[in-house]
């Protein structure tokens, strides 16, 4: 009996942190070299859930560890394999992409800067990749947004990472980080195959949420953003134009959406309102309004003469989260500093503009490295800025050139038997810029 | 004319107001704002007028007291020592030796703007305040190497017009229709009668007196009529322009602005422009904000230090903070957040003054950019960062 109260309380917890949501087998086949005598059930003791202390089976080691697999992720694992050291990436569902893929995120914005292309490197060959695919990518030539479509996407970021030779584990939640003292030795991951944990000599955290280097106790600003779920509308080109009656100047027809590389369907955004992406109560929240909210509109959408026969192909399996944790990093990106143009010596990327004419602007090596704890980078949408940067900082292309400098970088300090805050800058730019990045 | 070789006194007459001129263009093109608002802020006619306008004496105005008290001990003192377009005028006027100069019979206008712009002034609307000839001399020589826009480049014609009329006629503009020479004769003429009153002797002829009076009287009504006419005109439009910070009420900023450009010339971004006559005749050539390019900096007052005339106020920088010049207004059908739902909150990113919101409605999903009207001064910044064409955000008067 007891032992039934404790199962049903530990699938609570475990519901609870939304980690029942992985699913599926790994990727890469893995020892199962659990000891499964060893008792690590929680219990309850005096009325709280307690969980015994207990020895994790290590799943791998690894010289470089990406955890989470979205643009930024992608590119790091890339890079630092490119750089010459082991690598590892871990992504908690089943493909990689992140918001660019499972968000149904499909446009890419912020690439140029008045006119001239500032992000180049991993981001920019994985559309060139993408270009070769039938209906693989839409509008990608100079000075236009380009689109892709997400499975061609899943389909070409898997190859790359296949062919690069990175170590890949799916369907593994990463939920701590392993410390020695203020340095990151791993991450604890929870999957089908329970609790696991990886050794590496640096990690690099592209989770979007900084969930790593928040467990390592790094510092960081929590955000409440706003987020929403992106969905697909299909059968635009059966659109009865010969129903819809002339429209008046200036009034605007229903939200189409924008085009995606396949006919006839488009991508819709959703703004969406603030709430907090670190409250699982808040993610259950946004899922179920958001989804009933887009039923709704593309019924009404199909009532209206003209529209019969468009349907939903789908909602995003992804929830739409655009910022939850800022890191407080050795460099705090500010917005001020973007408009007065200010250059940086330790840049190792640039971004771009995207509706506000702002020009092009240097990422710092110091926004990728956190303050306190060593052995450990962050990139993508959760790097180091203040809040007014949020806007610039979560496009998809300024997290691939985060992610392809924390690969870099994180694969140097291997090399180089030194921590990342110590790796020689104007080595890593050499390489950054051999890899065919620009850096301003 | 007189060829004689010019005695010492003369001599040093010219000295001193080539020494003038040399320092009046120096004044004008130097970077500081506060450089060039001396110039056009010595003349009394110019302080007089606007202090009356604006109902205060502000520090700029007692720039205009030396000259004032000199014009009442010496008469026309500036006139022969120091005017930089009276010495440019007198040049102009050289230059045409061919056959007698003619002489031109006028009646005294300059007293007649004078008194008459004196009058607006009472009312709140200095008339003719910007045919001030010092301000003239700084909207012509500060445009040296600043731009070269034709719509700009004419707002510096007067200095040309006043000495293209000195090669026909030379003195007229400086005896006949210059206000600042007049405002000085006026003032001379004003302490003799004083004194004459005083001593009960009457020493001089009445010659000029009785006219004088005359004109005074006409000019002074015919100034009231026009400035109450002009005041009552453009309220009925529906448009106001957006003017710099801290500027003074319509329309009476249209009558304070001496028109020297020095506020133009001072932004940093270059959103002050010269008004082509889009709202209306009163304010042709007074200084409009247009946000087209840039936006009134944060971070910035510098129109505010440039103005001789308290057209524009001067501001301490949390005080310009606080000075609306408009307030953003939005379009939600354009929005395409708004409308459309799109990735957009440009508006929202670059507002300098976290006066926008997004609100979100349950209802119908839809989100909104809010502004907060006592937060928003109308720096512009959401208007051209706003990437809808037209925009959906725009700063309204
Ligand atoms: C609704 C919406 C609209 C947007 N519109 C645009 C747009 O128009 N153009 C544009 O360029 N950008 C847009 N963005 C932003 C952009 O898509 C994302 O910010 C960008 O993809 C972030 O990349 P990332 O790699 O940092 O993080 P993500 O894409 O979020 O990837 C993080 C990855 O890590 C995985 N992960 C997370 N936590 C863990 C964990 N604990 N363990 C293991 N794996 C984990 C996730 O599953 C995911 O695969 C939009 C974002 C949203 C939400
Ligand atoms: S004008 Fe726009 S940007 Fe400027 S304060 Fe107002 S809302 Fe903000
Ligand atoms: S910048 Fe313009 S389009 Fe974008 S949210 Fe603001 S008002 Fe709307």
């Amino acid at each position: 009996m007891t032992r039934e109260i404790s199962r049903r309380d530990l699938f609570g917890v475990l519901g609870a942190s939304g980690l029942a949501a992985a699913m599926g087998p790994f990727a890469s086949a893995c020892r199962a070299g659990v000891d499964e005598t060893q008792k690590t059930s929680a219990t309850i003791v005096d009325g709280k859930v307690v969980q015994p202390q207990r020895q994790l089976p290590v799943l791998h080691k690894t010289d470089v560890l990406g955890g989470g697999g979205g643009p930024a992720g992608v590119a790091a694992a890339i890079a630092a394999r490119r750089t010459g050291v082991r690598v590892t990436l871990v992504e908690r569902y089943g493909c990689f992409g992140g918001q660019w893929t499972g968000g149904l995120v499909l446009i890419v914005v912020g690439l140029y800067a008045g006119g001239k292309q500032v992000t180049r490197g991993i981001g920019e060959e994985i559309m060139c990749r993408l270009d070769k695919l039938d209906r693989g990518i839409v509008n990608h030539r100079p000075g236009g947004k380009p689109t892709v479509d997400a499975e061609a996407l899943k389909y070409v970021m898997l190859e790359m990472i296949r062919e690069a030779g990175v170590d890949v584990f799916l369907h593994c939640w990463g939920v701590d980080a392993i410390m020695s003292g203020n340095s990151v030795q791993g991450a604890v991951f929870e999957s089908k195959s329970g609790r696991q944990a990886i050794l590496a000599n640096v990690v690099v955290d592209a989770t979007g949420d900084g969930d790593v280097y928040a467990a390592a106790g790094a510092r960081y600003e929590h955000l409440k953003y706003h987020f929403g779920l992106v969905s697909r509308l299909g059968n635009l080109d059966k659109i009865d134009r010969s129903k819809i009656g002339p429209r008046k100047k200036g009034q605007k027809g229903p939200n189409l959406g924008s085009i995606t590389p396949i006919k006839g369907v488009n991508w819709v955004n959703m703004h969406g309102p603030n709430a907090d992406a670190l409250d699982v109560a808040d993610l259950t929240r946004m899922e179920m309004n958001h989804r009933r909210q887009i039923w709704k509109s593309v019924e009404k959408l199909r009532n209206t003469p003209g529209y019969e026969k468009v349907y939903l192909v789908e909602t995003a399996p992804q929830l739409g989260v655009r910022i939850s944790r800022l890191l407080a990093g050795t460099h705090t990106l500010r917005f001020k500093d973007v408009m007065e143009k200010r250059k940086f010596a330790d840049s190792v990327g640039v971004g771009g503009d995207w509706n506000i004419k702002n020009p092009e602007w240097q990422i710092p090596y110091g926004t990728l490295i956190p303050k306190t704890v060593d052995n450990l980078l962050a990139a993508g949408r959760c790097i180091s800025g203040e809040a007014k940067m949020a806007e610039l900082l979560r496009v998809i292309p300024p997290c691939f050139v985060t992610g392809h400098a924390a690969g870099v970088a994180a694969a140097l300090a291997v090399k180089d038997s030194c921590l990342p805050r110590e790796v020689d800058v104007p080595k890593l730019q050499k390489i950054l810029k051999q890899q065919d990045a620009y850096l301003g | 004319m007189n060829r004689t070789p010019p005695t010492p006194a003369r001599r040093l007459q010219l000295i001193s107001r080539c020494c003038a001129l040399v320092a009046a263009v120096v004044l004008v093109i130097l970077p500081w704002p506060w450089c060039r608002v001396l110039l056009p802020a010595l003349s009394p006619y110019v302080a007089i007028c606007s202090a009356i306008a604006s109902r205060s004496v502000g520090i700029v105005t007692l720039a205009g007291l030396p000259v004032l008290l000199l014009a009442l001990t010496r008469r026309r003192w500036f006139c022969r020592h120091a005017c930089p377009m009276g010495l440019l005028t007198e040049q102009a006027g050289r230059l045409r030796r061919l056959g007698p100069p003619r002489v031109v019979r006028l009646p005294p206008f300059g007293q007649w703007i004078a008194l008459t712009t004196l009058a607006g002034a009472c009312l709140g609307y200095p008339l003719l305040l910007w045919l001030d000839p010092l301000a003239l001399f700084s909207a012509c020589v500060g445009l040296f190497g600043q731009t070269t826009e034709i719509a700009r480049l004419a707002g510096g014609i007067g200095l040309p017009v006043v000495l293209l009329v000195s090669l026909f006629w030379p003195n007229v503009w400086c005896r006949r229709i210059c206000p600042l020479g007049a405002t000085q004769d006026l003032l001379a003429l004003s302490k003799q009668i004083a004194r004459r009153r005083q001593s009960a002797r009457a020493r001089f002829s009445s010659v000029g007196s009785r006219p004088l009076a005359r004109r005074s009287v006409l000019a002074l009504g015919l100034g009231a009529v026009w400035s109450a006419a002009t005041l009552q005109w453009p309220a009925r439009k529906k448009c106001l322009p957006i003017r710099p910070p801290g500027s003074v009420d319509e329309p009476r900023f249209a009558g304070l602005c001496v028109r020297c450009g020095n506020c133009i010339r001072a932004c940093p971004t270059g959103i002050i422009r010269p008004d082509l006559g889009n709202y209306g005749i009163a304010g042709l050539y007074a200084p409009l904000i247009r946000f087209e390019e840039g936006y009134c900096l944060e971070d910035c007052r510098l129109c505010t230090q440039a103005c001789p005339s308290g057209a524009i106020g001067r501001l301490s920088l949390e005080q310009k903070r606080h000075t609306p010049i408009g307030l953003a207004r939005l379009d939600p059908a354009v929005c395409i957040l708004a409308a459309e739902d799109r990735e957009c909150s440009a508006c929202v990113t670059i507002c300098p003054y976290q006066a926008i919101e997004i609100v979100f409605n349950e209802e119908d999903y839809t989100s909104t950019p809010c502004i907060d009207p006592n937060k928003c001064p109308g720096c512009g910044a959401c208007q051209v960062a706003c990437p809808t064409e037209p925009k959906a955000i725009v700063i309204e008067p």
